[in-house]
């Protein structure tokens, strides 16, 4: 549900998933070839169906069963075609689309140039969670019935990996019309439709094959139910004994799910950091320094903090490994020194150290990781105070222009979506508006490049993240997904995803 | 009793209208803002501001608080933020689920509660001890710590009752039986020992009493003494300590459902205050009063049947 979007990204890294199959087991339903089942415990359902008003992360999965989207990704993260069968850059403000031929939706309307122009022209009309991500787009024309054109006001290299996600699912323009149709189901072209026959709200979802999906023969479970599961404990005690098939689980439950026979799998999804809104010091002056910053990172012992993080990796830059701007040699950029700490906090002024108010909240893995911070912090003579708020007030202080430092996780999404996130004068990431015209300039050029030259342009990126120390960046967290391998092949994570794909997951024997 | 009734009835409308006043201002101190929620970490914080604007939650709080009394007054508890659904269908949908296992709990208490605290008193001194032992025992565990120990047994070693999740009774009744059977014994069971205790001490109480004897001596079978006229006099505590636990246990769902991943009201409340949803958080208090006051009456209707003395009070 929509409700929890923040609750749930926090929920979806740290916590629990699963749901449970209501009532008897699933497992009766492997044996017959004509009625698979999978059951897939999920902690949060979308609230409504337009696509354009939904996140994406914890939710994919419900999602992507009822909406295909223009751009498939494969499990190594590329991408592969989906309802656009081709698509290129005509020059870096430019996108053309070649759109699928004979594809219906559920409700029996075509899926054509049109079709994907009345999407996209009510993305960017509506206000939704990543609806920043087509900020862009400013004009969208049909050149041709299978032929779509898209004008961006600026360079932007992350349409693919847009379309990929919630912003390229295509629902039926005729629904789109219809918001009162889109708040209680959805009206995609995927490969399942939502039964609202056995589904309740915030309960329990079933989806059924769409036999009219043009791939069907690439669906291999007849049903999917999502039943939901917010407790970790619930969740992996419904995966135990057999009621659910999959669910999200915690580094904590790692062995105890491997003891009861099910697959583990994982994913290098978000980095938690010590995060400072107030970069210039407007409200507090020490943070502006840019000698504060990097005594900081000094002051933090990363290999120790590890341990509150899962088995991710110790890091001090932004982006992930794997991904454009991610460079090796920085994630040794401040190794773990008190003595160069209190050296840099002396020549910007404080020889008796710093006192420093850091926002948290006593939920999920925030307790241990702002305590560890503290306790570490203290020895470089940064002293901190951790004001615990309760997560609700967490969530809507975190991103509030009065919020110098706290802590927090990234959810990784793409680079070029997360630098505009991260560090843009306008980011959602920076309430402060702190104004860095040189990264502004450098996330432009990198928007207007590709190959080679891009990654070379997000690496001078991070390395002037990194150098600035605008954040306190510590670890590389994973996301962890328990499955139950005699039920289902494999369900592992396409690269910095939340959850496993559903597409495209096949039946184990 | 029709005027007890009545009494009573008349207490109800400033009752909920006191509770939903005050709920409407203890929601109001719940921090951040709905925007925030629907809207995500994409939205920057002046697209958050316009949402709250445009849903209204700029406005004063007065001005709120009237608007959203006099919806309630025509009987529109309004739409959830974050669904869109109107918040009785919301709530109806995870009603039962709650109702089921409280009703089912409550049930049990009765039905065992009674049944060992009726033994507990004329079975003898040692079953008395075994009994007085368990009880204990159950009295001391919290519910949420039996329900993990109910679910690894029961469910995960044994498989013989589901883990978790709630079958509605209309799809199949023996799976819905299966499904609450173990959060309602595990909600039950403190329940089980306090009823039975007192049970076990209202009956020695009225066992002892001279009219009982009289009645022994009169020939009466011991069926008839036990059954029709000492465990309805030593019923009427039992009564009201049952209606108490109906209550107590309508708030405590709220760690069971988790436990059991029941989305029942607990776990909307839950969704709805962390997401601020504030017309299903409102919805679902008015809802909970009523049935807690409906609770009430019961119980007071219940006992003026079984005390005649009870009905002139």
């Amino acid at each position: 549900m929509r409700v929890q979007l923040t609750a749930v990204g926090l929920v979806t890294v740290m916590a629990a998933g699963g749901l449970t199959a209501c009532g008897s087991s699933s497992s009766g339903d492997t044996s017959g070839g004509g009625n698979r089942t999978l059951t897939l415990g999920t902690t949060t359902v979308v609230s409504q169906w337009d696509p354009y008003q939904n996140d994406w992360g914890p939710f994919l999965q419900p999602q992507q069963a009822a909406y295909d989207s223009l751009v498939h990704r494969n499990p190594d993260g590329s991408f592969a075609p989906g309802l656009a069968t081709k698509w290129r850059y005509a020059d870096p403000s430019t996108f053309d689309m070649t759109i699928r031929h004979g594809v219906t939706f559920s409700d029996g309307t075509k899926l054509d140039a049109a079709a994907v122009k009345a999407n996209l022209d009510h993305g960017t009309s509506v206000q939704g969670p990543r609806t920043d991500e087509i900020a862009a787009i400013s004009k969208v024309t049909v050149t041709a019935p299978d032929q779509v054109r898209i004008k961006l006001s600026r360079p932007d290299p992350s349409l693919p990996l847009v379309f990929s996600a919630v912003l390229g699912q295509m629902a039926s323009p005729k629904a789109l019309k219809d918001p009162a149709l889109l708040k209680k189901k959805p009206v995609g072209a995927g490969p399942y439709t939502l039964d609202t026959a056995a589904t309740t709200p915030g309960d329990k979802y079933t989806f059924v094959k769409n036999p009219k999906y043009w791939d069907a023969k690439s669906v291999k479970f007849d049903k999917l139910v999502f039943p939901i599961i917010q407790d970790s404990t619930a969740s992996l005690n419904a995966l135990r004994s057999g009621q659910i098939d999959g669910a999200i689980g915690t580094l904590d439950d790692v062995p105890a799910a491997k003891a009861a026979g099910l697959a583990v799998s994982s994913s290098l999804s978000y980095f938690t950091a010590l995060n400072i809104n107030d970069r210039s010091g407007r409200q507090v002056k020490a943070l502006g320094d840019v000698r504060v910053r990097r005594a900081l990172n000094y002051a933090v012992d990363r290999e120790a903090l590890q341990a509150t993080a899962g088995e991710g990796q110790p890091t001090t830059q932004i982006f992930p490994p794997g991904q454009p701007g991610y460079v090796k040699a920085l994630d040794k950029a401040y190794p773990y020194s008190p003595a160069k700490a209190k050296k840099l906090l002396a020549q910007a002024g404080y020889p008796n150290g710093i006192d420093l108010t850091v926002t948290n909240t006593a939920v999920l893995f925030f307790d241990r990781y702002g305590q560890a911070l503290a306790q570490q912090l203290k020895k470089s003579g940064i002293r901190i105070k951790i004001h615990n708020v309760s997560l609700p007030q967490y969530q809507a202080m975190r991103l509030s222009d009065k919020n110098p430092l706290y802590a927090w996780f990234y959810n990784w999404i793409g680079t070029p979506i997360d630098a505009n996130r991260l560090l843009r004068k306008n980011g959602q990431y920076n309430p402060y508006r702190v104004d860095n015209p040189k990264l502004d300039k450098l996330i432009d050029k990198a928007a207007a490049e590709t190959g080679a030259r891009q990654r070379a342009t997000y690496e001078e990126i991070s390395k002037e993240v990194v150098d600035q120390a605008l954040f306190v960046v510590t670890n590389i967290g994973k996301t962890y997904y328990f499955y139950n391998p005699k039920k289902v092949k494999e369900m592992n994570y396409v690269p910095l995803e939340s959850l496993p794909f559903v597409r495209g997951l096949e039946p184990a024997s | 009793m029709l005027r007890t009734v009545l009494r009573r009835l008349l207490v109800v409308v400033p009752m909920l209208w006191g509770i939903a006043t005050l709920a409407f201002c203890l929601v109001n101190l719940i921090p951040g803002s709905p925007a925030r929620t629907i809207l995500g970490d994409g939205a920057t914080a002046e697209q958050v501001a316009a949402l709250d604007r445009k849903m209204g939650y700029d406005r004063p709080l007065a001005d709120q608080y009237w608007t959203w009394l006099s919806h309630v007054l025509r009987g529109d508890f309004g739409t959830s933020l974050l669904t869109s659904r109107p918040t009785t269908a919301d709530v109806g949908a995870r009603l039962p689920i709650t109702l089921s296992v409280v009703a089912g709990a409550v049930l049990l208490t009765v039905v065992v509660g009674v049944a060992v605290g009726v033994l507990s008193a004329i079975g003898g001194r040692r079953l008395d001890r075994a009994g007085q032992s368990v009880l204990s025992f159950f009295m001391a565990v919290p519910s949420f710590w039996l329900g993990v120990l109910l679910v690894f047994l029961l469910s995960i070693r044994l498989g013989w009752l589901p883990a978790t999740g709630y079958v509605p009774f209309a799809h199949s009744p023996g799976r819905w039986l299966a499904s609450i059977a173990l959060p309602c014994l595990s909600v039950a069971a403190v329940g089980i020992a306090t009823v039975a205790r007192q049970t076990r001490g209202a009956m020695l109480d009225v066992l002892t009493k001279d009219y009982i004897r009289t009645l022994r001596a009169a020939g009466v079978s011991n069926r008839s003494l036990i059954f029709r006229h000492a465990l309805r006099n030593a019923s009427i505590p039992i009564v009201t300590s049952v209606g108490f636990q109906f209550i107590g246990l309508l708030g405590s769902t709220v760690i069971v459902e988790q436990v059991f991943a029941l989305n029942g009201l607990g776990a909307l409340t839950l969704s709805a205050v962390n997401g601020k949803d504030f017309p299903v958080v409102l919805t679902v208090v008015l809802f909970t009063t009523t049935i807690v006051l409906a609770a009430n009456l019961l119980v007071d209707v219940a006992n003026a049947w079984l005390n005649p003395k009870a009905r002139r009070a």
